[in-house]
């Protein structure tokens, strides 16, 4: 805990130091809030075809946008990572529509080795993924918000409490009862599988 | 055994559906608590994912893991995953969240899947099968290495150093050596070090103050380095310099007739300083797309993206809180 107090309290005197116009600080709370959105953005936005860099894209916006919002940045007595992790989801939500609207684009050709997974491999990774976000779309979105980042994330109860805005207790509440409707979920789901097949 | 978030023992719940209202056992809230920490540090155990529900989780934060697709000349992909070494966080902080992953969560279960298809016989005996039209396959390829070894060391035998017909194509394949480090990750482990120093941790702040000394020579800008060693100046004002264990050994015996290296000429030759720059995430991360510090100054962006985010971020200051 006290680690995290430590790494809490600076977060928030970079913060204050870049609201004040310390170009250093500012170059070191962009890295920190790149960090922190980087993997959310990831989990909300699979990745498909030519497009995979979108979830990299949308973290830069999102970085961008604190940027500008940080002048009139006032703390309130609010967490930061609450107010980074709304605006995140904020341009996760345009990304998303504007991607119903826009074309598709195709990918280019590598000229150089392809190292990452093969197709076989990936596709079995991205049909497991997507299945979990499948049933993760059908959460209430507090209930998603909090799984994502403590799943995909990767925060810890009291991190996820200080980015929703919830007590550490909370958060573990509702953290049980969203596992508990995943499973029923995928049950329904596989129950239904099994009748059409 | 019966998992301590699934529905009662020998039964399901009425409507397929976990009541909510139920409060919750504390035993079960604490296990769920430690499977979501471990499914968050990418530390899900084999038993763990004997649970198909934590095996698609499992895949989610994999895929989360795999970072961005790759793309033409973009070699960020290609390297191995960053250290967050230059985090303004301290060195034991839980957030960002990083566990040193020693595996992905989903190759047990590819490698269970392989085990499960390896053929009777085992891979050894399906090998002798196709051994002779492999060996023909291959007969063209020994010779054309041969040809090109022998090449070689030709050039080497002329020039003296075996290694130096190489140069060419070890500078080709490992550009990295010369990628430069950026400015951001310098900073952010001096503002490490400062935040050390001012909580008292003399001894960690000393320690990243000597790590952003070794890599200030391969930050490209003479401005920026003087500012660096500046930053670095003022923090070494209240810790004291940073140590440099390498250089006793140096000016400790040497040799008759060699001239002596001064320990302060040391750091400068270092070579560590570019090597440590691939697994830098601050210095990859930059370079895989528009660095946002240094493309876009608060000051004169006013771009429509800028204006659209800030629309969104004023909506946010007041986030909704959860449940």
């Amino acid at each position: 805990m006290s680690s995290m107090d430590d790494a809490s309290a600076g977060l928030y005197a970079l913060v204050s130091r870049a609201v004040a116009g310390d170009a250093d600080a500012t170059e070191g709370l962009l890295g920190a809030v790149h960090r922190m959105v980087s993997r959310y953005c990831r989990a909300r936005l699979p990745r498909s075809g030519g497009t995979g860099d979108t979830a990299e894209d949308v973290a830069q916006e999102v970085c961008i946008a604190v940027l500008a919002a940080l002048p009139r940045y006032r703390d309130e007595g609010k967490p930061f990572e609450a107010f980074v992790y709304r605006v995140a989801a904020n341009k996760v939500a345009d990304v998303r529509r504007s991607s119903y609207r826009g074309p598709v684009p195709q990918a280019d050709l590598p000229d150089v080795p392809d190292l990452a997974d093969g197709p076989e491999e990936a596709a079995l990774r991205r049909s497991d993924a997507g299945r979990a976000r499948a049933l993760l779309a059908q959460l209430p979105e507090n209930l998603r918000e909090l799984m994502l980042l403590r799943v995909a994330v990767g925060l810890s109860a009291e991190e996820t409490g200080r980015a929703l805005g919830m007590t550490p207790g909370a958060v573990r509440v509702a953290q049980h009862r969203a596992v508990q409707r995943l499973r029923a979920l995928a049950a329904a789901s596989d129950e239904q599988t099994g009748s059409l097949s | 055994m019966t998992r301590p978030d699934g529905p009662p023992a020998g039964g399901s719940w009425p409507d397929g559906i976990a009541p909510a209202e139920l409060p919750p056992d504390l035993t079960a809230l604490q296990a769920t608590d430690a499977l979501l920490d471990r499914l968050g540090a990418r530390a899900a155990t084999s038993h763990d994912l004997h649970d198909p529900l934590v095996a698609l989780l499992a895949s989610l934060a994999d895929e989360v893991d795999a970072g961005p697709a790759h793309r033409p000349g973009d070699r960020a992909v290609v390297a191995p995953r960053p250290e967050p070494a230059s985090s303004p966080w301290p060195a034991d902080a839980v957030f960002p969240p990083h566990v040193p992953r020693t595996r992905r969560a989903g190759a047990h279960r590819r490698e269970a899947a392989s085990r499960a298809d390896r053929p009777a016989g085992g891979w050894a005996a399906r090998a002798v099968g196709a051994g002779t039209a492999r060996l023909v396959r291959v007969g063209p390829m020994v010779a054309t290495a041969a040809a090109v070894l022998i090449a070689f060391g030709i050039g080497g035998a002329i020039t003296g150093d075996p290694m130096r017909p190489l140069s060419g194509v070890i500078s080709l394949l490992s550009p990295q050596d010369t990628q430069p480090v950026s400015v951001a990750s310098v900073e952010m482990t001096i503002a490490r070090a400062r935040t050390a120093a001012s909580n008292g941790q003399v001894d960690q702040a000393r320690r990243l103050l000597h790590d952003a000394e070794t890599r200030i020579d391969a930050v490209p800008g003479e401005d920026a380095k003087a500012r660096l060693r500046a930053q670095i100046a003022a923090v070494q004002a209240v810790t004291g310099p940073a140590p440099t264990p390498a250089a006793p050994l140096i000016t400790a015996t040497p040799p008759p007739g060699v001239v002596a290296v001064s320990p302060t000429d040391t750091p400068t030759t270092d070579s560590p300083t570019t090597t440590g720059s691939p697994t830098d995430p601050a210095t990859s991360t930059p370079t895989d797309s528009t660095p946002p510090t240094e493309s876009t100054p608060p000051t004169d962006t006013p771009t429509p993206t800028v204006t659209d985010s800030a629309s969104s971020a004023g909506d946010t200051t007041s986030p909704t809180p959860g449940p």
